[in-house]
């Protein structure tokens, strides 16, 4: 094992974050992010889909044919989702209600079946599990701080609590154009930070 | 002989997670089963303003629709009764349903006895825009459809009008800032179904009631 555990963890939070570094699961960001309680619901969801298929498919790893690896992640994945789904339908069916089609479709987060594919298929199930928490938990930040601007601007709530100031609601703001200001400018946010951080680095070393 | 390596490989795996899948599906789907008509006799109750605990039991739920809901048909369609404490009549609750903004809005919309003013409305399912067409079913939106009176028309093929820029004047109710879309579909849904429920207001006087079996 080469990589150490604390290396996996950043680079899965920060360093090689999923949203604004590697670009995936745009959709789900887009899509979920107007109400926080869905975003949390959501976000909780990937985490336990990401880390245990992580595991699976890098406990399969030396006995799956190479050219079977996408079909096999694929069914993994396709497993998780729907006992999530049946989980939350039988001891959470009001958020189950709400969050509708948006659970089923995790099996389609690219997320997933980048770290499975990416990571999970070459390396031991510990570090496949660490990655795809450490991946969830780097979605999971930048949604909710989309989420946090998008209900606070739109509808001057967070997580359905009134925000004790009184304003004019942004109301593009929960509709589909704010989720790409937001997602723009989170992502450029980011990679400022990290290319200033990178930055000092580099000048300390001379 | 990579080929059958293969083909087997693909069906272990696939057996293994059909096999879980199936398992877990199981194991909750009476729970599964149990949520979904707790819910729908919850809405049921709600729509005909029966009031229950609000932290009653699936089966003292079953127990109350037993008691307060009666079921009849017309035209094939499904229509209730609800009763008060004593067994009188309350008002009718009529399915209702149609194309929403995303997907079909579905719901239950209630009328007074003397079938002239709306009782209550709830909806069953939709897939309208979270925290925009979704605010539909928020209580301040619902209550402005009680007691609105359908017996005359307000405008052409109209008993109700949802507008965001005038809320005042007969029947007008005001709309959701941000889904007018939604707004616009749902009128059309409720006006049509008020329609078609004064167009059988005859045939309501000679259902035969009956006490539902659960569903």
């Amino acid at each position: 094992m080469g990589i150490s555990a604390r290396k996996i963890a950043l680079d899965g939070i920060w360093g090689n974050n999923p949203i604004f570094r590697q670009v995936l699961g745009i959709c789900s960001t887009l899509a979920v992010t107007n109400l926080v309680a869905n975003t949390l619901v959501m976000c909780i969801g990937l985490i336990y889909t990401q880390a245990m298929s992580s595991v699976t498919t890098s406990l399969l790893r030396t006995i799956t044919p190479y050219r079977l690896r996408i079909v096999t992640s694929t069914l993994i994945i396709a497993a998780y989702v729907i006992v999530l789904h049946n989980v939350l339908q039988a001891y959470l069916p009001e958020i189950s209600t709400q969050l509708g089609p948006y659970v089923g479709l995790i099996i389609t987060n690219c997320i997933i079946l980048g770290r499975v594919e990416a990571f999970a298929g070459s390396n031991s199930p510990a570090a496949s599990f660490l990655d795809g928490v450490a991946s969830g938990l780097g979605y999971s930040f930048i949604l909710l701080a989309i989420a946090i601007v998008r209900e606070g601007l739109g509808f001057g709530t967070i997580m359905g609590y009134r925000l004790p100031f009184e304003f004019t609601h942004w109301t593009i703001m929960v509709m589909a154009p704010g989720a790409f200001f937001m997602l723009g400018i989170i992502t450029w946010l980011c990679r400022w930070i990290d290319s200033r951080s990178q930055a000092a680095k580099a000048a300390k070393k001379k | 002989m990579r080929i059958v390596k293969d083909l087997l490989f693909m069906f272990v795996v696939s057996l293994l997670f059909a096999g879980l899948t199936v398992s877990v599906n199981q194991a909750l789907s009476s729970r599964i089963s149990l949520n979904e008509k707790t819910r729908y006799t919850k809405q049921l109750l709600d729509v005909l303003k029966i009031s229950y605990p609000a932290d009653a039991s699936p089966e003292a739920l079953q127990g109350l629709q037993k008691v307060h809901i009666e079921r009849g048909q017309i035209n094939g369609k499904v229509v209730y009764r609800g009763l008060d404490n004593k067994g009188n009549p309350v008002g009718y609750a009529f399915p209702i349903g149609g194309k929403g903004f995303w997907g079909r809005i579905d719901g239950f919309l209630s009328t007074e006895n003397d079938l002239k003013a709306i009782r209550a409305i709830v909806f069953t399912s939709h897939n309208e825009t979270p925290g925009l067409g979704a605010r539909i079913d928020e209580p301040w939106f619902r209550k402005q459809f009680e007691n609105l009176q359908f017996t005359d028309a307000v405008g052409p093929q109209k008993y109700v009008e949802i507008s965001k820029a005038d809320s005042s004047g007969k029947n007008k109710l005001d709309g959701i800032t941000g889904a007018t879309m939604t707004t616009k579909a749902l009128e059309k849904i409720v006006n049509e179904d008020l329609k078609s429920i004064l167009v059988n207001k005859d045939r309501i006087g000679r259902i035969q009631w009956e006490s539902p079996q659960g569903r």
